[in-house]
């Protein structure tokens, strides 16, 4: 099975070739294509992953293209790294698919909508099993692309139009640094095979400096697609599409595919010792300041996605720290399905009660058990507390970063941690627990359909129990032999102890209707409480450095339009002049072509005699 | 030495099927003759199947005239190819014209016949036999609608610069005869080699100098393009496609059986010169075509383009040059065969050939834009088409070649060149149909269907895996002597 792990992005691929050529005639029962082809692909993912447990792996690599001296081949790999990857894929895809049904049910554009989401899933699955960079960088455009049409699926509102266009432009700063990596690389290997990079580049004995330069270059293409500081100011505002968007996109699946290429490229990093420092120092800010930025917002889906960016942080933290890409790995797939789950059951709140405000929403437990008890579960593992699957998970990373030479680290991971376990529980007791606040929102609320509710409890399951069950076996599956750092009692007591101090302290300040401490609180904190509220004035900072790069491009735009667009316009201009004279050359008179015919002939005897010779 | 008459077996059917249509149209009504197009479609096919089991064949037959090998095989499955598409989507346009279908696909499987033995020829009175069946047909296909005046005229220009060229031809090559005493390639080429060495070196380059010019005009290089136009615009479409794909590629190919095998002594002083033309003519293609208002002159002057284009290839005279032409020569065809294709089958509809006449294309009919869209991004050379792998080969293989500065020339052209054919697709896409346009008609007959499937799929497969073809390519482009 594992030498036809192709079919596996071909299925949503022809599900999207389907779309586009008959779906518009099938109205929504076109659906059911993808969700077909997902469900086969979520069989055939899992089947695979299991055979590669058992040992089985799969390179299958053809000739592509062939220019002079450089070949470059196409192929795919099946190793325990993508099998995980694309076993999580196709099934948090599938269930999306499923719940979408409903949740995207009498959409105007529906048809679209799926499209556009089976191609993002073969593009995201072709990405996974890419053997070389090459596959890679199309498949991660791809990515991109449908990010940026999913998030203005409703284009007619402005603003969504807008933060897909911030989506796009800020994730293109991080894909030029990558693609001048893969060039760098290429200019130094002349390969794009994965496996081939690390050796090669070690053997070119390069100096450290050039190394950790590719490297950091390599790793600008993450920081954007996975929302890192400081280009991490578009995924908030992505928040604009439909909610099983954030839940496949940007939670599970395409943000974490900048780790995932951290990890495909680990041998390189591990050649740069100095860029792993820049990731670690990186990741542990960002899981930071968005864990704190979370902490003070009250649209729901907001806060998902700040936590999106901060757990993003702790997984290239643990590529950091590690010594091996698998802590932050099993992060990123314990993460895929509580985020997952989280967010389809925010769309599933946002679906009954029509609005996104925690502060108009509350009692909601009665109301919508399902839902908030899958929730909860989420929020759960989302905190790390054990035994759910977000500790097993976090706490290799926290360890690790103990037992770095880098304690900073260590406690911006371990406070992030704390405010994360704090903020879910404000967001879960101000959603579904005390008094409603708004009768009118609660009094409309209803539980979702089985369509939507059912892909919940399958995600629930994975995120509450995988960590119990899969932590040691991934390890071993991953890393064979990899013995993970330990931090000391002191970490994994702090690691456990904190985030349990985060949900009592969450559990104080929002339990009981305790609205006259939280006034006077913010009142006493304000300046802080502006900060966060600011999210520590990124955007603003990004618009700063946006008007430099504003007057620089102003610059180089004229430099553009008088000296580049002129050489070029005169160029045009005398290819016109060109194509005016020489136009009447053919007049249409035989007599003409044949005389034109000897001359040239004559001329040309002439001047093989006179040069020629 | 027995005659051998299995090598030339493609060669024979094509012919015999040539021959048994005009028999056959001098008893089938004008009006039910479309069977007799289905006849020659198979006669293509069988030709095709006959030439692809007989690939792995080297050797001489015909006591000496034609010689099978990897380069001969590439040709004779090209042009081949390219009649089949020629044949599917030419159908409906000559039906509709009331004329004879038997003829028209008589003589078009002749003239392929001729194209093809210019290709096997090692001798050269072969060749020129065959490149004398291909163009005494040609005038006839070209004049073929003899109640329209531009067609005439097409028939008639071509023909007096075409016999002009076959003069010059001619002597070039009875001077090759003078110096060596021989008619047979390999022979010539000894010959060539002793020649150069003494007194008689200067009418070795005359003679070089009237077969290029000759084989120039055939493949319509600059100067020797002018009767392009106005040929490429009276003719009959699906000829004018006939034209750029099979016509031009059968003087390619003679270049490289006459000039690059037999006269491969001189091979230091035809580079050179060959670079010079093609920077000439696809500059002069490209330019010129800014201008153009109708499709099927544009089209003319864009063949002429890429015309430039392939003599890159060959100006470097290496075999990674001829492999990039061979490849470029059958990515071409699929390309430049789709766009004579639309407009055939938009002509049938009743459109115009004017480029004014496409404006509002997409809206009135989003397939034919589609399809042409793709051809002319591959004709522009942009990613994931035929036409960007084909460039890339060429420019590869020059700039490793040390024809850098003819690498720029050829990317330069690409940007102008972008001018014209994009102003097609703007026009489709952005502008408003024009009044009394003719309304959409989707259905097309199921050949035409076919035969644009061909087209699109061939220049989306060789752009998305073109590795089998480079393999192709390059097995095809060993030539002896080099």
């Amino acid at each position: 099975m594992v030498g036809y792990a192709w079919i596996v992005p071909a299925l949503p691929l022809a599900a999207y070739i389907l779309h586009v050529f008959v779906g518009r005639r099938l109205k929504e029962r076109a659906a059911y294509f993808g969700v077909v082809a997902m469900g086969l692909a979520s069989v055939l993912g899992v089947t695979i992953l299991v055979q590669a447990a058992g040992g089985a792996s799969a390179h299958v690599s053809v000739p592509w293209l062939q220019i002079g001296r450089y070949s470059v081949p196409m192929g795919f790999t099946v190793d325990p790294l993508s099998a995980v990857t694309m076993a999580m894929v196709t099934v948090v895809s599938w269930m999306i698919e499923i719940y979408s049904l409903g949740y995207m049910h009498n959409d105007p554009d529906f048809n679209r909508f799926f499209a556009n989401v089976n191609l993002f899933v073969a593009g995201m699955l072709t990405a996974v099993i890419a053997d070389n960079f090459l596959l890679f960088f199309m498949a991660w455009e791809i990515m991109g692309l449908c990010s940026y049409l999913l998030i203005c699926h409703w284009y007619r509102d402005s603003s969504n139009a807008r933060a897909a266009t911030k989506a796009f432009l800020v994730t293109r700063i991080g894909d030029v640094g990558l693609l001048a990596g893969i060039w760098w690389i290429f200019s130094i290997t002349h390969s794009f095979q994965f496996s081939q990079l690390a050796p090669a580049l070690h053997a070119a004995a390069l100096a450290p400096a050039a190394l950790t330069a590719i490297a950091l270059l390599v790793f600008l293409g993450p920081v954007g697609k996975s929302a890192q500081i400081p280009l991490q100011i578009w995924l908030p505002d992505a928040m604009a599409g439909p909610t099983p968007i954030s839940a496949l996109i940007h939670a599970a699946t395409m943000v974490a595919v900048g780790v995932y290429l951290v990890a495909r490229t680990y041998p390189i990093f591990q050649l740069a010792p100095g860029a792993l420092v820049w990731i670690g120092y990186i990741g542990a800010i960002t899981a930071f300041m968005a864990a704190s930025i979370a902490c003070v917002q009250t649209d729901i889906k907001k806060v998902l996605a700040y936590s999106t960016i901060s757990q993003l942080g702790y997984m290239m933290l643990g590529m950091g720290v590690a010594g091996s890409m698998v802590a932050g790995m099993f992060h990123l797939i314990s993460h895929a399905f509580f985020k997952g789950l989280l967010f389809l059951a925010a769309g599933s709140i946002i679906h009954a009660v029509e609005t996104q405000e925690m502060h108009r929403m509350g009692g909601l437990f009665r109301k919508m058990k399902a839902t908030s008890i899958t929730f909860i579960i989420g929020a759960l593992a989302l905190a790390g507390i054990p035994p759910f699957s977000g500790y097993f998970s976090k706490d290799p990373i926290l360890s690790a970063a103990a037992a770095s030479p880098y304690p900073l680290m260590f406690w911006l991971g371990v406070l992030g941690a704390f405010l994360t376990a704090y903020y879910m529980t404000r967001a879960c007791l101000l959603t579904f627990f005390g008094k409603p606040r708004d009768q009118h929102v609660y009094e409309h609320a209803h539980e979702s359909p089985a369509v939507m509710t059912v892909p919940l409890w399958v995600l629930a399951v994975p995120a509450a129990l995988l960590g119990l069950f899969a932590a040691g076996a991934f390890r071993s599956f991953l890393a064979p032999g990899y013995v993970p750092p330990s931090g000391g009692p002191a970490a994994s007591a702090l690691t456990l102890a904190l985030p349990l101090l985060g949900v009592l302290v969450g559990a104080l300040i929002y339990g009981g209707g305790r609205t006259a401490f939280r006034v006077a609180a913010i009142r006493a904190l304000r300046p802080l409480y502006v900060f966060l509220k600011q999210k520590w004035y990124f955007d603003q900072l990004g618009l700063a450095l946006m008007y430099i790069a504003l007057g620089v491009a102003w610059i180089v735009a004229a430099f553009d339009r008088y000296v580049v667009d002129g050489i070029v316009n005169g160029l045009g201009a005398l290819a016109g002049l060109l194509g005016r004279a020489t136009r009447t050359l053919a007049d249409g008179s035989a007599q003409a072509y044949m005389l034109t015919l000897l001359l040239a002939v004559a001329v040309g005897l002439i001047a093989l005699q006179l040069i020629g010779g | 030495m027995p005659v051998d008459f299995g090598s030339v077996g493609p060669e024979i059917v094509l012919a015999g099927t040539g021959m048994l249509l005009i028999l056959l149209s001098a008893f089938v009504a004008k009006e039910r003759q479309r069977p007799l197009a289905y006849v020659g479609i198979l006669g293509i096919l069988v030709a095709l199947a006959l030439s692809w089991a007989d690939s792995g064949a080297t050797g001489t037959a015909l006591a000496g005239m034609v010689r099978l090998d990897p380069i001969s095989t590439f040709f004779r499955v090209t042009f081949l190819a390219a009649a089949l598409v020629v044949a599917l989507t030419g159908l409906d346009f000559v039906q509709s014209r009331g004329v004879s279908v038997g003829e028209f696909y008589a003589l078009l499987l002749l003239a392929t016949t001729g194209a093809i033995l210019m290709a096997l020829a090692w001798d050269i009175v072969m060749l020129y036999i065959g490149l004398e069946l291909l163009s005494v047909l040609s005038y006839v296909l070209a004049g073929f609608f003899r109640e329209d005046p531009k067609s005439n005229e097409a028939g008639i220009k071509y023909f007096l610069n075409g016999a002009l060229a076959s003069a010059v031809l001619l002597f070039g090559l009875s001077m090759v005869y003078g110096l060596t005493g021989t008619t047979s390639i390999p022979g010539i080429a000894a010959g060539l080699g002793r020649a150069v060495q003494g007194p008689m070196a200067p009418v070795a380059l005359l003679a070089l100098g009237f077969i290029l010019g000759a084989l120039a005009f055939k493949v319509a290089a600059v100067p020797f393009h002018l009767w392009a136009p106005d040929t490429y615009e009276g003719a009959p479409t699906p000829f004018a496609g006939f034209l750029a794909a099979v016509s031009e590629g059968a003087g390619m190919a003679a270049i490289i059986r006459i000039v690059f095998t037999g006269m491969a002594p001189l091979s230091s002083s035809f580079g050179v010169w060959i670079a010079v033309l093609a920077a000439l003519t696809m500059t002069v293609g490209n330019v010129t075509a800014l201008w153009q208002t109708n499709f099927k002159r544009l089209m003319a002057y864009s063949s002429v383009a890429q015309v430039g284009y392939i003599l890159v290839g060959l100006a470097v005279v290496t075999r990674e040059g001829i492999s990039s032409v061979l490849f470029y020569l059958f990515a071409y065809l699929f390309m430049t065969l789709g766009v004579f294709a639309v407009i055939a089958a938009l002509s049938v509809q009743g459109q115009g050939e004017d480029i004014a006449d496409y404006a509002g294309l997409g809206q009135r009919n989003p397939w034919m834009a589609g399809l042409l869209t793709l051809f002319m991004a591959s004709l522009v050379g942009i990613p994931t088409t035929a036409g960007f792998m084909a460039k890339l080969g060429l420019i590869s293989a020059s700039v490793s070649g040390g024809y850098t500065w003819l690498a720029l020339f050829l990317a330069v052209n690409s940007a102008i060149s972008v001018g014209y054919y994009w102003n097609v697709v703007r026009n489709m896409w952005l502008r408003p149909s024009p009044e009394g346009a003719v309304p959409a008609r989707r259905a097309t007959s199921a050949a035409a269907g076919l035969g644009l499937a061909v087209a699109a799929v061939g220049v989306l497969v060789i752009g998305l895996l073109p590795n089998t073809f480079y393999v192709f390519a390059h097995w095809a482009s060993f030539i002896p002597g080099h």
